[in-house]
């Protein structure tokens, strides 16, 4: 296992770049994740043009 | 089937959703078997010992680096000729990830370059391009930042991005001119070792994952543009995501 | 031309030609008699580059293989800076006070009226600096032979420089920090002129001939002029929207 991460004595310089790949990789997905968790609430948030128009029903209905 | 229906932000939206999961495994399943096939297949190399195991890593996203650009221009391109919001959307969610790639790249290849020719640079002809192929990246995402108006944004990047396509092919065949006639140091970062099967078979399983992961990331990117750009409209505030908030 | 612009470029003349050839010129002409007027403002740019180019040897070395070492790639590097430096004035100006929104509704073609006020801006930048060039070189040790071919470098490099600029001008168009952004974006695109141009000096002084580079340099020249012309217009009608 050693071995392994040994590497015959290269494994500073494998590491390090399968490591940059994997913290790349996981940032990347996480940053997504943030950036559509701030969209979704954005647009929970913002009022929708049409929608008293297209939605709602005549004046005095249940709706 | 008209395809064409998808180039409509609220029919795309959903259709990019159910494809994720499947790019996304996808290219899960196959970095695994690349890194196997990399780290347990793959023998150690005569030359330069298991130093070389870093190409798996280093020419599939070197080789994604460039491809993304040129599908990026693509996009581009089409929503410069068709004036189409969601092509641009795809051109502006591609950019991030295809200056990941080359920041990969260029990382990757200086390590591989230390133990092996002694140095984490050289200015041979393919890192400097890739270098310059990162700038690029930087500019078209630098000018959409600076650009507040989004339709104006989507067709100044066009242009550049198209610019930029144009050029790479120029910008690397001068390197590559400057590089041989400057030839003191006979080292390239980028001769590889003679590629057994196994090797080759390695890298292309690894590039696979790349491109796969490339486009489940895009996916989900231009999924959030969408969001973002849409917000306001009558079939955003419908989801059931943001329903549920 | 003494008539108000939104008159002139309304062609209010009998008979007036609206071709390509003839928007080239008006925009040219045009462009120079501004320069003209802030003569001390090209002169400053001009003098930039002379400081410039003075600063790379008290920085390392006043050795003299060295400096005719670097030479050439600085007077090129120097000569890149300059240019960017200048270009912001190309459509900026006119966009501040809205004549260029009048010059893109105007019956001319837009990228001939773009390419009139490349030659201009050219004119009054890439060319001093081609011309002073050879005499700054002096305070690197070149010969003639090299004096002279880096002075053809830059004569065919420098419009290159302007064409390939003006792109890059009219895509940050009233952006804030578009001077930095400008550089972001063009320096990139500018490389291969770099190498060719600085590369063409070099040759000559390894005694191989500056041909190849020079020819080079003329086909890039070329396609500059064909095609970017048209892309900087495109990008002013972006900016106008």
């Amino acid at each position: 296992m050693s071995n392994f991460f040994a590497m015959g004595g290269y494994g500073f310089y494998i590491w390090m770049a399968y490591g940059a790949l994997a913290v790349i990789v996981v940032a990347e997905v996480v940053a997504l994740r943030v950036r559509r968790r701030a969209a979704i609430t954005q647009a929970r948030l913002t009022e929708p043009e049409m929608t008293t128009f297209i939605r709602r029903g005549p004046a005095g209905s249940a709706d | 089937m008209n395809l064409f229906r998808y180039s409509s932000p609220p029919a795309f939206y959903p259709l990019a959703g159910k494809l994720i999961p499947w790019f996304a495994w996808t290219a899960a399943a196959l970095l695994v078997l690349g890194l196997w096939i990399g780290f347990g297949i793959a023998p150690t190399d005569f030359q330069q010992g298991e130093a070389y195991r870093i190409i798996f890593v280093h020419v599939p996203t070197a080789w994604m680096s460039m491809f993304i650009y040129l599908v990026m221009a693509f996009w581009g391109a089409l929503s410069l000729g068709f004036n189409t919001r969601l092509s641009a959307m795809m051109a502006q969610a591609l950019a991030p990830t295809g200056a990941l790639m080359t920041f990969i790249a260029l990382w990757s290849g200086g390590l591989w370059g230390r133990p092996t020719w002694g140095t984490y640079w050289a200015w041979d002809a393919r890192m400097t391009s890739e270098l310059i192929l990162l700038f690029l990246y930087f500019g078209v995402m630098a000018l959409r930042n600076a650009i507040a108006d989004d339709r104006r944004a989507d067709r100044a990047c066009a242009v550049l991005a198209l610019v930029g396509a144009v050029n790479v092919p120029i910008i690397y065949f001068s390197v590559k001119w400057w590089n041989t006639l400057h030839q003191g140091s006979s080292v390239s970062l980028t001769s590889s070792p003679k590629m057994a099967a196994i090797m080759l078979t390695g890298m292309l399983v690894m590039a696979l994952a790349a491109w796969s992961y490339t486009i489940a990331v895009t996916l989900v990117r231009v999924r959030t543009i969408i969001l973002e750009r849409e917000c306001g409209a009558a079939w955003v505030f419908d989801l059931s995501e943001v329903r549920a908030g | 031309m003494d008539m108000p612009i939104e008159n002139q470029l309304r062609g209010d003349a009998p008979a007036r030609d609206h071709g390509a050839l003839a928007g080239f010129y008006w925009a040219l002409a045009r462009d120079l008699q501004l320069a003209f007027r802030s003569r001390a403002e090209l002169g400053v740019q001009l003098l930039f580059y002379v400081v410039v180019v003075s600063l790379f040897p008290l920085a390392s070395t006043p050795e003299r293989t060295l400096l005719a070492t670097m030479g050439p790639g600085v007077l090129w590097v120097a000569a890149l800076l300059a240019s960017l430096l200048s270009l912001p004035r190309l459509f900026a100006t006119d966009h501040l006070d809205g004549t260029l929104e009048q010059i893109a509704l105007s019956p001319y073609p837009l990228p001939a009226l773009v390419s009139g006020k490349i030659a201009a801006h050219w004119l009054t930048t890439g060319l001093p600096v081609a011309v002073l060039a050879p005499l700054l070189g002096q305070q690197y040790y070149l010969d003639g032979e090299s004096l002279a071919v880096l002075a053809a470098a830059l004569l065919i490099g420098t419009p290159i420089l302007s064409l390939l600029g003006a792109i890059g001008a009219a895509l940050t168009l009233g952006l804030k920090g578009s001077g930095s952004l400008l550089a972001l974006l063009i320096l990139p695109l500018y490389v291969p002129v770099l190498i060719f141009g600085a590369g063409a000096v070099d040759a000559v002084r390894a005694g191989l001939g500056a041909a190849a580079n020079l020819s080079l340099l003329g086909a890039g020249l070329l396609v500059a002029i064909v095609g970017a012309p048209f892309a900087a217009a495109a990008a002013v009608r972006i900016a106008l929207d």
